[in-house]
């Protein structure tokens, strides 16, 4: 297949699927809350519905701003998801790296806040704050991670990368690199930045309609992604295998990061940035490994 | 480890919330749903109306008819005016489902024919009730009974006191 | 077979202008706290206004009762606040619903009432009709409150928010991520009910109103409305209703805290925990729905006893759903408890001294985190109480941790007293309807509600009717110690030591508007205008 028309197919798989993950993580939480719970496709239910809604504008807000920030956020994450191969194997690869999709998906956290502080709501400024406080911290980890896992593959290029050389610094690396998927996802506890009793969905708060379906769009795409990379660093084999394997690591991998979700309860700023620093000590580690040549 | 006995915990409860409203939802006999009046039984004494609290029962006289009116849009379910019936006319029943885009549903009307005082013509008692308390109190002549309050009053007391005033539960 | 179990509950002493000062200072140096207060329209009586100060003393087992009265043309009365600042809402709710002022008073300002209502209209007195409407103005903006330093963010926290549940407003001026200061502005959503109760309503109605004061703990208003009365009137109650009073509030102190440990789990993001709370609760709820007809709002009390009965069948059930709650909250509890973000959370978080605690009069859990021993059921014994077994549990951690202590020991308290009540129920009627209603009689009747005490006063109008009826909810009095918790905490711990008074804002409500705490008067549109600040 081509990579043009492959791609195609990702990023259309990407969009399609990210919000029936969401259903189904709603529906393993649930399940851990002895609830019912919504129909899988509740996620994409409200999508449409929001997408349907015009969006209100906070009177006080930079217009422009606001309204830019759910557009460029969702680019942001679309754009990585042409060169993260997901359902198909090939994909653009010569467009990014591994950096390049890091600093994508902070970029879209980026514009998240900015729309939040945008919106001049008090919440959204404590929101954004939060946002931007973990941000930084996470970036400080991620680095060492990323470095790691770098030259461990011996490279930082996707080919390189996906799957990682069997190494003890791959596996410490990885193992890292699923908890800051977790921590990127914006999950209990590290959800502080929407903690919705105290500070009502923080930087969404004035969001609303189509520019709220937008962001949310967002969060959806860009966990799958996190899970897509994640999971690219182990799948060792192409084809239809490799697709099967692929949808079926994500379900598993999404309904255990749904189950901790459901059973933690939310950190303070503080202790969020506090634990994050200390995690990139297990960075550290896996470059110091790397180097070290193991 | 508390949340992992938690998880555990959970997954071997399974659901506990219910499917409703796709599912019905059991209620005890001796629920307080809505309330019913028996127009067959209800005297129109009005006991109801001056116990109820919100007032959700109003008696109001129109024409040759008293009418027992009773508004859910009020009530609050306590049940009250079934304790102080003294037919057993209105009970609550285990309906709970009172959600409805007709105003006319939420409505109960009972009209009961009055009775008009044989001296000054006005009406002033339900047939039913009249009846009924000829029941308990026996002795009051045919001509006596048929005169509202005030024209019994005048007339002359060779009758038990008390025992025809048809306002009375 | 029937008794008043009330006897010597207060005594009232009618004190002159001069004396109360001291007389307060000297009951509250004797580990006496201010309960409530109200104004009262005695004019068709004698000419005056009166003023009730109910004092609850605890240790001797009685509400001491301080009534003082002011001719109608100088309708004045030296403050009590000064002595003791528990007295500073009360005072002010009756300067602005009956007309009193209060000498001295450090801040008595129009606050009962909206600001654009009319000066000289004073809805609680006799000469008001119910339904008279006031001429509708646009809210007017109140003065503006302190104003802080560029640094200083000021964060509103209601009128809506997810935490609140019910329309109120705080506001947190938040420096970083710390809490400098913070205001409380309440009662938005005043309903009237006194006026209600005392203008057309019957004896016998109230207690369904009173009911409605409060949409969790409803029952216990009606069983204090339902004692003050009888107290006033002296009414016998048959044994076995007095038993199945204590049964139903008991129930419903359960089904209280199961709810609010699972919403402070909510709040600490922690919606699983919230699930298995409530999943505990629900069987109390059926517990309700099968003694009383209903799940809430039971609807149980009238003066002189309960309207239901409990069969033996009834009884069977009830202990059966009562062990499969007990045994579900027992495991769920101690699973959270071993949680340490959650305990960590609480812990050390929103302190509210002991000598804080004793000054503004807090009750319930609140008051026995801080080391104040006091139980209504306990020091005033009401319905069954007096028979019954039971341990008041006391924590000196002075923090949210301690509170949500307190609710746990005092759950599995009230399981055990379901239990013995169950077991112990004399036989007998359950209603004495024979009673008359006397002429401007006093009653006072409280109840240990889930979130403190609860009193009601009552002034009987004879021909089924009250004259006077005050009832205050005990978030009342532990409100005004929320601002002095929030100082210094951080902005992510707002909600959980708001929420750790567990309160209950619509009962608090029912009667006035007052801006508290810290006194200060905040300004009305405050979203809008908090966002302005900002942006300046
Ligand atoms: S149930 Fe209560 S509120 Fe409803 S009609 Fe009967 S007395 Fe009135
Ligand atoms: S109390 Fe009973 S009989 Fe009398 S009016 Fe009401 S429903 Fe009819």
């Amino acid at each position: 297949m081509m990579p043009e028309l492959s791609t195609l197919v990702n990023v259309v798989f990407v969009v399609l699927f990210a919000p029936l993950l969401d259903g189904i993580e709603r529906k393993v939480k649930a399940r851990l809350q002895t609830r019912q719970g919504p129909p899988v496709l509740q996620s994409w239910y409200d999508l449409i519905k929001l997408l349907k809604r015009p969006s209100v504008e906070p009177s006080g807000s930079f217009g422009w701003l606001f309204r830019l920030a759910p557009a460029v956020a969702l680019s942001s994450v679309l754009l990585a998801s042409t060169f993260v191969p997901s359902l198909l194997a090939r994909s653009m690869g010569f467009w990014g790296d591994l950096i390049a999709f890091v600093y994508l998906l902070a970029l879209a956290s980026l514009f998240l806040a900015l729309g939040g502080f945008a919106s001049c709501n008090p919440y959204a400024q404590i929101g954004s704050h939060r946002e931007i406080s973990l941000l930084m911290a996470e970036e400080f980890s991620l680095a060492f991670i990323v470095a790691g896992l770098a030259v461990s593959a011996g490279g930082l290029a996707f080919s390189a990368m996906f799957p990682l050389p069997l190494k003890a610094s791959s596996v410490v690396g990885v193992l890292a690199f699923a908890v800051m998927v977790y921590v990127s996802g914006a999950r209990v506890p590290f959800d502080v930045a929407e903690a919705e009793p105290e500070i009502v969905e923080g930087p969404l708060i004035e969001f609303s309609g189509r520019s709220l379906g937008l962001m949310k769009l967002t969060a959806y795409v860009r966990r799958l992604l996190l899970f897509t990379v994640l999971l690219n660093f182990v799948i060792p084999f192409g084809g239809v295998l490799r697709s099967s394997v692929y949808v079926a690591a994500l379900l598993v991998l999404s309904a255990v990061y749904a189950a901790f979700e459901a059973y933690f309860g939310r950190f303070r700023t503080a202790d969020a940035v506090r634990f994050l620093k200390r995690f990139a000590a297990a960075g550290f580690v896996c470059w110091l490994l790397a180097v070290l040549g193991w | 480890m508390g949340r992992i006995k938690l998880m555990g915990l959970a997954v071997s409860i399974g659901k506990v919330t219910e499917r409703y409203p796709f599912a019905p939802v059991e209620v005890p006999d001796d629920y307080r749903g809505k309330p019913v009046i028996d127009p067959g039984i209800c005297t129109g004494c009005g006991a109801c109306a001056s116990a109820c609290p919100p007032q959700a029962i109003q008696v109001k006289e129109e024409g040759e008819f008293r009418v027992v009116h009773l508004f859910l849009g009020r009530c609050i379910f306590c049940g009250r005016c079934q304790d102080v019936c003294p037919e057993g006319a209105i009970r609550l029943t285990t309906e709970f489902e009172l959600a409805t885009p007709n105003h006319d549903d939420l409505h109960q009307f009972v009209r009961l024919r009055m009775v008009r005082c044989v001296r000054c013509g006005r009406p002033f008692d339900t047939y039913r009730h009249l009846v009924r308390s000829l029941r308990e109190v026996p002795f009051i002549e045919g001509e006596r009974l048929l005169l509202c309050p005030e024209c019994r009053a005048k007339a002359p007391l060779d009758w038990l006191e008390g025992g025809g005033d048809g306002n009375e539960g | 077979m029937g008794r008043s179990t009330l006897e010597g509950r207060f005594r009232v002493i009618d004190v002159s202008p001069d004396e109360v000062a001291e007389v307060v200072r000297e009951l509250f140096e004797d580990g006496c706290y201010y309960a409530t207060g109200m104004g009262v329209d005695e004019r068709p009586l004698n000419g005056r206004f009166a003023v009730y100060h109910a004092i609850n003393c605890p240790k001797r087992g009685v509400y001491v009762i301080l009534r003082l009265t002011a001719p109608e043309n100088r309708p004045s009365v030296p403050s009590i606040t000064p002595v003791l600042r528990g007295a500073e809402w009360a005072e002010r709710e009756a300067h602005d619903m009956v007309g009193v002022t209060f000498e001295n008073h450090p801040n008595l300002e129009r606050l009962i009432l909206p600001e654009d209502w009319p000066d000289g209209v004073y809805p609680l007195r006799k000469d008001f009709p119910y339904n008279r409407k006031m001429a509708g103005t646009e809210g007017t903006a109140g003065v503006r409150g302190e104003r802080h330093d560029e640094a200083t963010m000021s964060v509103p926290l209601g009128p809506y928010h997810p935490l609140l549940h019910e329309p109120e407003y705080f506001e947190l001026y938040v420096r970083e991520d710390r809490i400098v200061g913070a205001d409380y502005r309440g009662f938005h959503v005043h309903r009237g009910m006194e006026k209600l109760a005392e203008s057309r309503m019957t004896l016998n109605q109230i207690p369904f109103l009173a009911e409605r004061i409060c949409g969790i703990c409803g029952c216990t208003h009606s069983a204090a409305y339902c004692q003050a009365v009888e107290e006033a009137a002296g009414v016998e109650v048959p044994e076995r209703a007095l038993y199945i009073r204590s049964l139903m509030l008991e129930v419903e102190r359960i089904h209280s805290h199961l709810l609010w440990f699972g919403v402070a789990c909510h709040l600490l993001g922690f919606d699983s925990g919230f699930m298995h709370f409530w999943r505990a609760r629900e069987y109390v709820m059926d517990i309700a729905e099968l003694i009383t007809g209903n799940r809430k709002t039971y609807g149980i009390n009238l003066v002189g006893g309960v309207r239901r009965d409990l069969s033996g069948e009834k009884i069977q059930k009830t202990l059966k759903l009562l062990e499969l709650a007990e045994g579900e909250s027992r495991e769920v509890i101690d699973n959270v408890v071993g949680m340490k973000e959650l305990i960590a959370r609480m812990e050390g978080v929103g302190v509210l001294r002991r000598k804080d605690a004793r000054e503004i009069g807090v009750v319930g859990p609140v008051a026995r985190a801080s080391g104040i021993d006091t139980d209504v059921r306990r020091d005033h014994p009401y319905a069954a109480y007096g028979d019954l077994d039971f341990k008041v549990p006391v924590y000196r951690g002075c923090d949210v941790l301690s509170r949500f202590l307190v609710r746990v020991d005092e759950t599995f308290e009230s399981f055990s007293l379901v239990r013995q009540i169950l077991e112990n129920l004399p036989d007998g009627e359950i209603i004495n309807e024979e009673y008359s209603l006397p002429y401007m009689e006093f009653g006072l009747g409280s109840t240990e509600a889930p979130r403190g005490e609860d009193v009601h006063m009552v002034l009987t109008g004879g021909e089924n009717q009250v004259y006077r009826w005050h009832p205050r909810a005990p978030t009342y009095n532990n409100l005004p110690a929320v601002p002095l918790m929030l100082e210094g905490e951080d902005v992510a711990d707002a909600p959980i030591i708001i929420a750790s008074i567990d309160p209950c804002f619509s009962c608090t409500d029912h009667v006035s508007i007052v801006d508290a705490g810290s006194g200060r008067v905040l300004w009305r549109g405050p979203l809008l205008e908090g966002v302005e600040r900002l942006r300046r």
